[in-house]
């Protein structure tokens, strides 16, 4: 047993009175180079934005998913009904187009704006200034936990579950062939 | 590239859809926004065509700053010839629009002609669409871009529609995204309905590249200080505009009974603070939202406590429809102003004109040139709600005779109204005043009677003129980026020097209606809020853009001055800059003793006016002088660069 630091985004729904410079913001840390472009549909927190029912729901990407599940579940909180999916972080869901880079369609998953040296908060939690969302951080104990998948190797995962192993590795091959070839 | 957006031609008489870069040159005369706008407007249009024919050209825009890291870059702008006025038509909105836009590819629409059935505009990525309406014709404002959503499977899809009002050629109808997010005046939403066109809904995924990414953020981050740290921006997040009538009311500064009294003397119902709590018993504590990237989040959303629309959702209202279904009809409940709201949201209704009309209305009622027969039977009185709320449905709806003429605009109604109707009517080239009261306040006055859209408070306002700021203040917020040694005062009543301060903001305005920022973004409610020095350099950093302060100014004085040619070309004289005689001969009755008694007065009023047309470089007619058209590089107009 170790102990590990759970980095968490809290999120006051409440709160949120639906500007989006959250994804804003995100798109742009994500972008290369770094702040380069704004884009929130390649930002890895979303508001789920339903004025008509005074519904502001910031979600951000969760773990990655290949599947569709298969229950769906209906939520009632106060007087307001939420719909199904509407607070699920999967990332890449079949079901849905959310997180999902809408160019290369691999997935987008909140990595807590992993950056070196290491930001303060957040990028989205910095930009909220009415504090729907905020950052905490606290000490769990863990089991040893498995080796993570990088970001490169969840990618390579994806396209492997779309196209098959084979393909992916000749086009691989193909690749680094041919770029042999132009050095 | 943030300036990589195109600008898209569509004819919807022919279905023929065309698109083009914007060349630099153009963004470096115009920037985008309004200011391209007015361009387009000057060039692709004939001079006297009919605002409901074919011939008019509806422009719609993002500004240039829209969906990059500077803040509150959330406006879209629409022009057109006003079916109202009959002079230049322009209005814009918050919201989620224009950032929309601007991911799918597009900074500027000129849409051309009518389409045979009724169509929306699908644009998506670089590609546009034209689909078919049919099905959502008849549909309120809401109910379109949610049935839109639904239709195409996205609920990200942002639209920009109009509601029954626009479909019945109501003149002050108007154009909307969201739930009250309303591009409101001029009339814009007629003009799309007279091109069939029921909504334009956008969804983009391309990205919008900053120039100079790490400085962009972190200038937007003391920009963003600048907003927060303004005392004023503060309550208006709280309160939204509605606290602006907690000073003007008590003052002496709200029309009521059309233009009888200056000052509700029952208003303690639709006080922002009662209007605040009602927020939040029907919605709660968080009751307010904001547009695009923006922190001062002034939209307040509530629920109808009760009436005959209780329980019922919607957003506002802000200080215009305390005014419009408060003050100017004498009504006294909070229920009317946000029953009031409600219709005209869902309408696609200007509220600031309709509230108007009817007190006009009710006015000419209590005077007896309306009779119970024109109203059909309606006791239009002053303060019965009501007979105000059934006006709201009878003008969207065009029934009755009165709606019907009402429907049609001051200056028509009045006419076909007759008898002594024109004198009471209370408006600036046939575009309907804000409910405040500009009596004692010549500064005020002179921007209404000047505005390039008509009768009209955010085009030149020098709103901070009411805060009584030491003249060093003034001169310091007044004297950039240009300087001005002339006089200024700090007293709210004088008439010298007010007319450079109404030219300052009216060149201010233009500025941020360019870049794309919302007016309190700028030097419009506090006077330490950002301008033109700010904004050369947010500019420069998430455009690439080299504009100096001065160079901003300089387009926006151009832009200005494309309007005035506008409207010049469409018959605009000197006489249409005046107000209506009540503002001369009928002094205050009521308010702060620096109110009471304060009317206009013609002469000085003449000079002001005269003074205001030589800041601006115009002659005596307020025509543009041949070398300011050349200093601006307007001289050959129309020059057709696009």
């Amino acid at each position: 047993m170790a102990n590990k630091t759970v980095k968490v985004i809290k999120i006051n729904a409440d709160e949120c009175n639906g500007c989006r410079a959250c994804e804003a913001i995100c798109s742009a840390f994500h972008a290369t180079p770094k702040y380069g472009t704004t884009n929130p549909a390649k930002a890895r927190i979303h508001v789920n934005w339903d004025p008509l029912r005074n519904l502001y729901v910031p979600v951000y990407g969760g773990p990655y998913v290949e599947a569709e599940c298969l229950g769906r579940d209906r939520y009632v909180i106060g007087e307001k009904e939420y719909d199904e999916c509407l607070f699920c972080r999967a990332v890449a869901c079949p079901s849905r187009d959310l997180f999902k880079d809408p160019d290369s369609g691999l997935p987008l998953r909140c990595d807590m704006c992993e950056d070196d040296p290491s930001l303060k908060e957040p990028m989205c939690v910095q930009v909220c200034l009415v504090d729907a969302l905020t950052y905490e951080e606290r000490e769990e104990e863990m089991e040893e936990e498995k080796e993570k998948l990088d970001e490169l190797e969840m990618g390579l995962e994806t396209l492997i579950d779309k196209y098959g192993f084979d393909k992916v590795a000749d086009t691989l091959a193909r690749i680094s062939i041919s770029k042999q070839a132009e050095t | 590239m943030a300036l990589n957006r195109k600008i898209a031609y569509i004819d919807l008489s022919k279905g023929k859809i065309e698109t083009r870069p914007i060349p630099l040159e153009v963004r470096k005369l115009y920037l985008g926004g309004r200011g391209l706008d007015a361009y387009l407007l000057y060039n692709h249009t004939e001079p006297n065509i009919d605002p409901l024919g074919p011939d008019n050209v509806l422009l719609v825009s993002a500004g240039i700053l829209g969906a990059t890291l500077a803040s509150a870059t959330s406006r879209t702008h629409i022009m057109a010839k006003s079916p109202l006025t009959g002079f230049l038509g322009s209005a814009n909105m918050g919201g989620f629009f224009a950032p929309e836009l601007r991911w799918a590819g597009f900074d500027h629409l000129v849409i051309k002609g009518r389409a045979e059935r009724p169509v929306y505009l699908w644009i998506h990525n670089g590609e546009i669409e034209i689909r078919d309406a049919s099905h959502l014709w008849g549909k309120s404002t809401t109910e379109t871009q949610w049935a839109i959503r639904k239709e195409l499977g996205d609920e990200d899809i942002k639209s920009a529609v109009i509601g029954v009002a626009g479909e019945n050629l109501v003149r002050f109808a108007n154009v909307m995204t969201g739930i009250k997010d309303a591009a409101g005046r001029t009339g814009m939403g007629a003009v799309m309905g007279s091109k069939n066109l029921k909504a334009i809904a956008v969804r983009g995924t391309m990205d919008i590249k900053i120039a100079h990414p790490v400085e962009a953020l972190e200038y937007n981050k003391k920009f963003i200080t600048q907003i927060t740290s303004a005392k004023v921006s503060q309550t208006q997040g709280r309160l939204g505009t509605p606290f602006i009538w907690g000073a003007t009311n008590p003052w002496g500064g709200v029309r009521t009974r059309n233009f009888q009294y200056n000052q509700h003397l029952y208003a303690d119902d639709i006080e922002a603070e009662r209007l605040d709590e009602i927020a939040t018993e029907t919605i709660g504590p968080y009751h307010m939202a904001g547009c695009f990237g923006c922190q001062v989040h002034c939209r307040a959303q509530y629920r109808i406590p009760s009436g005959p629309y209780a329980g019922v959702y919607d957003e506002g209202p802000e200080y215009t429809a305390q005014g419009a279904f408060g003050g100017e009809p004498e009504c006294r409940s909070a229920i009317t102003v946000l029953t009031g709201n409600h219709l005209s949201n869902q309408y696609g209704l200007d509220l600031l004109e309709a509230g108007s009309l009817i007190s006009w209305a009710m006015e000419l009622y209590e005077e007896g040139i309306l009779t119970s027969k024109d109203t059909d039977g309606l006791d239009l009185r002053f303060g019965n709600d009501e007979a105000l709320i059934e006006m709201i449905h009878r003008i969207a709806n065009r029934k009755g005779w009165l709606g019907d003429a009402l429907a049609e605009g001051g200056l028509r109604a009045a006419e076909k109204i007759g008898k002594d109707s024109i004198k009471y009517l209370i408006h600036v080239k046939g575009m309907s005043n804000l409910h405040s009261d500009e009596r004692a306040t010549p500064a005020l006055a002179l921007g209404i009677a000047t505005a390039s859209r008509g009768s009209d408070h955010l085009r030149s306002r020098p709103a901070i003129d009411l805060y009584h700021l030491p003249e060093e203040v003034l001169r310091k917020v007044y004297s950039n980026p240009i300087s001005y040694s002339g006089p200024l005062s700090s007293d709210h009543r004088e008439y010298l020097g007010k007319p450079w301060q109404v030219f300052w903001q009216e060149t201010c305005y233009m500025g941020v209606d360019c870049l794309g920022i919302c007016k309190y973004h700028t030097t419009f409610l506090g006077a330490t809020l950002p301008n033109f020095e700010d904004w050369s350099r947010v500019l420069y950093l998430n455009t690439g853009l080299e504009m100096s302060p001065t160079d901003i100014w300089t387009v926006a004085e151009r832009a200005c001055n494309i309007e005035r040619l506008y409207n010049i070309r469409e018959g605009l004289t000197r006489e249409h800059d005046w107000l209506v005689d009540r503002y001369f001969d009928e002094p205050c009755r009521r308010g702060a003793p620096d109110v009471i008694g304060a009317k206009i007065d013609r002469e000085k009023f003449k000079k002001m006016i005269d003074e205001y047309y030589e800041h601006h470089g115009w002659d005596e007619n307020g025509v543009p002088r041949p070398e300011t058209l050349k200093r601006l590089g307007i001289d050959k107009e129309p020059s057709h660069l696009l």
